[in-house]
């Protein structure tokens, strides 16, 4: 290609380098120049072009950190200072937390600590106890928390009959607990588990645990955590947490 | 289009490479503050901005160079303009176009345009094969093609004697990079 065809095709395809451009540039210069070499230009000088345009951008790389470098760690070492901030933040209360859950706990004497975990059985007399208007009764007393009422009626019913479910005498374990005969309830959740029933032998270890440490009888009470804990029982985690606590006022 | 946009862009078209480099920098300081708040108000980041800027003014300097091209605007909003276009289709790739805040002035922009951006498959790899052809050879086409200087500057950028010389260079060098990019035969000249 002589020197004045490729200034005059360099003058064009600088001009309009697109598609169109060098198609019309193809008709323009038909019989002066093989097609082949319009397009073999073109590609070259868009490819001097991109080579351009990856300079550009490594100089405007460098203009920008030259300028603006420190944005991006000025903003890395803020967001790293709130990091660091909510890191201690959450430290801070973990340890506080932790701090008062134990000061909380070894202030608290076997009453209290009987308080914290005690939560009273749920006895429905109505769908358990049904028809027998005297068991009726003394459920409804059960469960309005009326225990001292509840103790004198189970205590007259008893005399008459022994016909009781395991989850009626639960309840009444419970009932002597809460008025102050720890004792009497530990007695009444042995009966649960002298008789083996199964289904309910893990609920009457777990309240007589509760009612062993109302008595101040702690190391009865750990004895009866261990049981639940090695059983694996549904009681698992509240065991684990009482003993926790328990071996503390124990010391 | 102020005084102050006519001098630098005057400075942008410079036959001296240095007052070129200078002039980019200046425009890119500038505006790129500007930009930095559209693009952060607009669900980008940092580094959003910075690659919206960068592409921008790839796009600015494609068109500056040619010097048919006439500037219908203020410096300022055919920069925003051109970020503006860019980042609003980096929003609708990642489908968070909804909340775009409609703010500053603009004008269109011709998607040709963008071109410089697209940059086709057979010519990153030609782009490769330009390391081949020497150091030398490398500057002349770049300054010619890429930064459309006059043979007469290219000359006095590379201290050859005249711009003849610099014209036979360029046109040596041209043959030698279709040469190694088609396979064509090349036969080095003598002296």
């Amino acid at each position: 290609m002589d020197k004045l065809l490729e200034q005059e095709l360099d003058i064009r395809i600088l001009e309009d380098a697109s598609n169109e451009g060098i198609n019309s540039l193809k008709n323009e210069f038909e019989g002066r120049i093989d097609p082949k070499e319009i397009d073999r230009h073109a590609e070259v000088v868009k490819s001097i072009d991109a080579f351009g345009y990856e300079m550009l951008r490594r100089e405007l790389k460098d203009i920008h950190k030259v300028h603006f470098g420190s944005e991006k760690l000025a903003v890395t070492n803020n967001r790293l200072k709130i990091a660091l901030a909510l890191v201690v933040l959450v430290a801070l209360f973990t340890a506080l937390f932790f701090f008062f859950q134990s000061s909380r706990t070894s202030s608290l004497d076997a009453t209290e600590l009987y308080a914290e975990y005690h939560e009273p059985y749920e006895y429905n007399s109505v769908t358990r106890s049904g028809t027998q208007k005297s068991l009726f009764e003394l459920g409804r007393l059960y469960q309005e928390k009326m225990y001292d009422e509840f103790i004198i009626q189970y205590e007259n019913y008893h005399k008459q009959k022994d016909d009781l479910t395991s989850e009626f005498i639960l309840a009444i374990g419970v009932a002597y607990t809460e008025s102050g005969e720890p004792y009497k309830g530990v007695y009444q959740y042995d009966r649960i588990i002298d008789n083996q029933d199964f289904s309910f032998l893990d609920i009457a270890l777990w309240y007589k645990s509760l009612a062993l440490l109302k008595a101040d009888e702690k190391t009865d009470c750990i004895k009866i955590l261990e049981e639940l804990i090695s059983r694996d029982s549904e009681f698992r985690k509240q065991a684990e947490a009482l003993l926790k606590d328990v071996r503390k006022i124990a010391i | 289009m102020g005084d102050n946009d006519t001098d630098v862009i005057g400075e942008v078209r410079s036959e001296d490479l240095a007052v070129r480099s200078r002039a980019i920098e200046k425009i890119y300081v500038k505006y790129y503050p500007f930009i930095k708040t559209f693009i952060l108000k607009n669900n980008g980041s940092l580094t959003d901005a910075e690659d919206v800027y960068q592409d921008a003014m790839i796009v600015l300097y494609a068109k500056l160079r040619d010097k048919n091209f006439e500037l219908s605007c203020t410096l300022k909003t055919y920069v925003f303009s051109i970020c503006r276009n860019l980042w609003m289709s980096k929003l609708k790739e990642r489908k968070r176009f909804d909340d775009f805040v409609k703010d500053g002035a603009y004008i269109s922009i011709s998607q040709d345009d963008f071109r410089p951006l697209e940059i086709e498959e057979k010519q990153k790899k030609l782009k490769r094969l330009f390391s081949q052809i020497g150091e030398n050879c490398q500057r002349v086409l770049h300054l010619f093609y890429f930064h459309r200087l006059s043979m007469n500057a290219i000359a006095q950028e590379l201290g050859l004697a005249n711009e003849q010389v610099a014209k036979n260079k360029k046109s040596r060098c041209l043959k030698k990079l279709k040469a190694i990019a088609f396979k064509m035969p090349y036969k080095e000249p003598y002296g």
